[in-house]
């Protein structure tokens, strides 16, 4: 056998992912010591130093992403569209991180361990949304679903917060073990687990229609929905979302999520586009019941959590739709989709955060404020927190001038445009169904009498964290064109 | 003659995953996980990578189950016996899974008729490499080299996570 098959060229590529790595085991052995564990807000800074660092790392790569080139033995690719993906886990994570030093505090957890299972989390993303052969995509995957889990449990104290991590690892587990039985039928049928390959093989063969092909695709499009929490396997989303700590709520439901469409968008796109007749109706369908089922459910909720849960399984069927819309044969077409798709889960990012990082502001009691009420009055208590949180639920509704609404515009108009019109009749029927629970809670912060025991709390990270999601959340819809630029250059290389 | 023994091994492995499950003694459940385990190790064995049949051996017989008979016996468990192993739904989840199977059961056996048989692996090609463990050794660190890295990752974070969990302060 040859030399070592590696340049590198290789390391310079995977220097995100490997920047991330050491920043975690950095975390976790300096966490070792008990002096240092004293002062956790240390660890925080050193997670948000690994993300700059690895942000850094990120833009150098950016100009040689448009070659396309793989590495690694074929298992990573640098396309932009990778490096889009990694953009948003790693604003994410910094942004969490805001979120959680003080929620962390008061909740008696600030512990280093929680700063290297984010960054575990995040190196499993980077992972996942670059890879372009299953084992890498699954083992990546695998990172982030277990260093999620235990995110999720991270409460020790607190049972709704251990419940929703077990619920979430069995359920999590079993769709794993779907997606690797979908993988396993997809390698028996092609002999490949390239992405490209195995489209190459079922062009080939003309494997289309093939019994096998088509088992595979069920399945790992059943394991796939169930990653973006997408009904009919959403059952577990809003358990770990209200149950866990509400800043890895604030983290999963935008950086797992958008991993989990990364993923989605390269299998379906890539390895299993000559199936598109098979898979768009199939996603079509799936879309609908997301997009309705996720609003009709947010309209009850008396648990702020709950109905955020609710309204981000909604989300996920508005990006769906613009994932069906890709599945058009026409190249221009569907580059506009998956740019929509993307600049979709961009706006929801800060969208959603802002959110949550305002849900996390409050305080019942010294603990989380969850209900309905407990927001009463807002605005007479707050300004500042009534404005943005307005200005989030807005977005969230898709109303102008926010990026919320670019983002439902541009999935709209590219599902129109590749002939799915009934589709986006459907979605824009669920926008307006969304509109009165977003506005149910801007009515309560509004007009209501404030609560005595409920408290706001101010911490610099956390103001910060909501500052940026403002200023991103106005800016990705006032002046879109830099973004759209952004956006359109990241779908290149995927059709 | 190699197929008649793959249909022995998988009724093995089948057979004793359903005692397995169906066990209520933790104990005699780890034992059926044992055989089951030894029949996933045959299937290697039959497929010619008889090392990765000894690490199978070695790793999930040996360590895994000895770690979870300590698990069985160090922990209490005396209230797993009362509890109704029949969910209340089983009905319902039996005939979605029976369908189920029948379904993919169907779609795979059809499917199987016409795909293209896997090429020989010439015993020429093997012996190049160098046997078994080279050929494994030479997979995991060129072609696989960032699963196998990120797995290590993996393997940390399952690690620390249950140590954090389990841990009463930490």
């Amino acid at each position: 056998m040859g030399s070592f098959p590696f340049s590198l060229a290789d390391l310079e590529a995977i220097a995100p992912e490997i920047i991330v790595a050491l920043g975690a085991c950095l975390v976790l052995v300096w966490g070792a010591i008990e002096s240092a564990r004293k002062r956790p807000r240390h660890f925080a800074a050193l997670t948000l130093l690994t993300v700059i660092l690895a942000a850094v790392a990120l833009v150098s790569l950016a100009p040689e992403a448009s070659e396309g080139n793989t590495y690694l033995a074929g298992m990573i690719v640098l396309d932009s569209f990778g490096i889009f993906f990694s953009a948003i886990f790693l604003i994410a994570a910094a942004l969490a991180v805001g979120a959680s030093m003080r929620f962390l505090d008061d909740h008696d957890a600030h512990h280093p361990e929680f700063y290297f299972f984010m960054l575990c989390a995040v190196l499993g993303m980077l992972v996942m949304s670059r890879s372009i052969n299953f084992i890498s995509l699954f083992v990546g995957l695998e990172l982030q679903a277990l260093s999620v889990y235990v995110m999720v449990g991270y409460l020790k104290a607190d049972k709704k917060s251990n419940e929703a991590g077990l619920k979430y690892l069995i359920l999590g587990g079993f769709s794993s073990a779907i997606f690797l039985y979908g993988i396993s039928l997809l390698y028996a049928a092609t002999g490949s687990l390239a992405l490209d390959g195995i489209r190459e093989v079922i062009l080939a063969e003309g494997l289309q229609d093939q019994y096998l092909m088509i088992a595979a695709l069920v399945l790992i499009a059943a394991a796939l929905a169930f990653k973006v929490a997408a009904v009919p396997f959403h059952v577990w989303a809003p358990d770990a979302y209200s149950g866990g700590p509400t800043p890895v709520s604030l983290f999963i439901t935008v950086a797992s999520k958008a991993a989990a469409f990364a993923v989605l968008l390269r299998v379906f796109l890539i390895a299993l586009s000559p199936m598109r007749d098979s898979w768009s109706l199939l996603l079509a369908v799936v879309a609908v019941a997301t997009m309705s089922l996720g609003n009709i459910a947010a309209l009850t909720q008396d648990n702020i959590k709950r109905m955020l849960a609710y309204s981000s399984i909604a989300h996920a069927g508005y990006a769906l739709m613009g994932v069906v819309a890709a599945s058009t044969v026409d190249p221009d077409d569907a580059s506009f989709a998956v740019a929509a798709v993307l600049y979709y889960l961009f706006a929801y990012t800060f969208m959603n955060i802002g959110a949550w990082s305002v849900v996390a502001l409050l305080r019942r009691r010294g603990l989380a404020g969850e209900k309905l009420e407990d927001y009463a009055g807002l605005a007479s208590r707050s300004y500042w927190a009534f404005a943005a949180m307005l200005l989030f639920l807005l977005s969230l509704g898709g109303i102008p001038p926010t990026a919320g609404f670019l983002g439902k515009w541009y999935v709209f108009t590219a599902t129109i445009q590749s002939g799915w019109t009934w589709l986006a009749v459907v979605g824009v029927v669920n926008t307006a169904i969304s509109l009165y629970y977003y506005l149910r809670i801007v009515i309560v912060m509004s007009m209501s009498e404030p609560a005595d025991d409920v408290e706001l709390v101010h911490s610099t990270p956390l103001t910060m964290t909501l500052v940026a999601a403002v200023l991103m959340t106005l800016l990705a819809g006032i002046w879109v064109s830099p973004f759209i630029e952004w956006v359109r250059g990241a779908t290149l290389l995927l059709s | 003659m190699e197929l008649l023994f793959f249909y022995i091994f998988a009724a093995v492995i089948l057979g004793s995953a359903v005692m397995m499950v169906t066990r209520r003694n933790m104990v005699h459940a780890v034992v059926w996980m044992v055989i089951t385990f030894i029949g996933v190790a045959s299937l290697y064995i039959l497929l010619e990578a008889e090392f990765l049949a000894a690490v199978q051996i070695l790793v999930y017989t040996g360590g895994i189950v000895v770690l979870f008979l300590f698990v069985i016996m160090l922990v209490n468990l005396g209230d797993i016996y009362q509890v109704e192993w029949l969910h209340r739904q089983w009905l319902p989840a039996l005939l979605l899974a029976l369908l189920l199977v029948t379904e993919i059961g169907f779609m795979v056996w059809v499917g199987a008729q016409d795909v293209p048989a896997a090429p020989e692996q010439s015993e020429a090609i093997l012996r190049g490499l160098g046997g078994n463990v080279e050929t494994l050794g030479m997979a995991l660190y060129t072609d696989f080299l960032l699963p196998f890295e990120v797995a290590s990752m993996l393997l940390l974070v399952a690690m620390i996570g249950a140590i954090y969990l389990a841990k009463k302060r930490v």
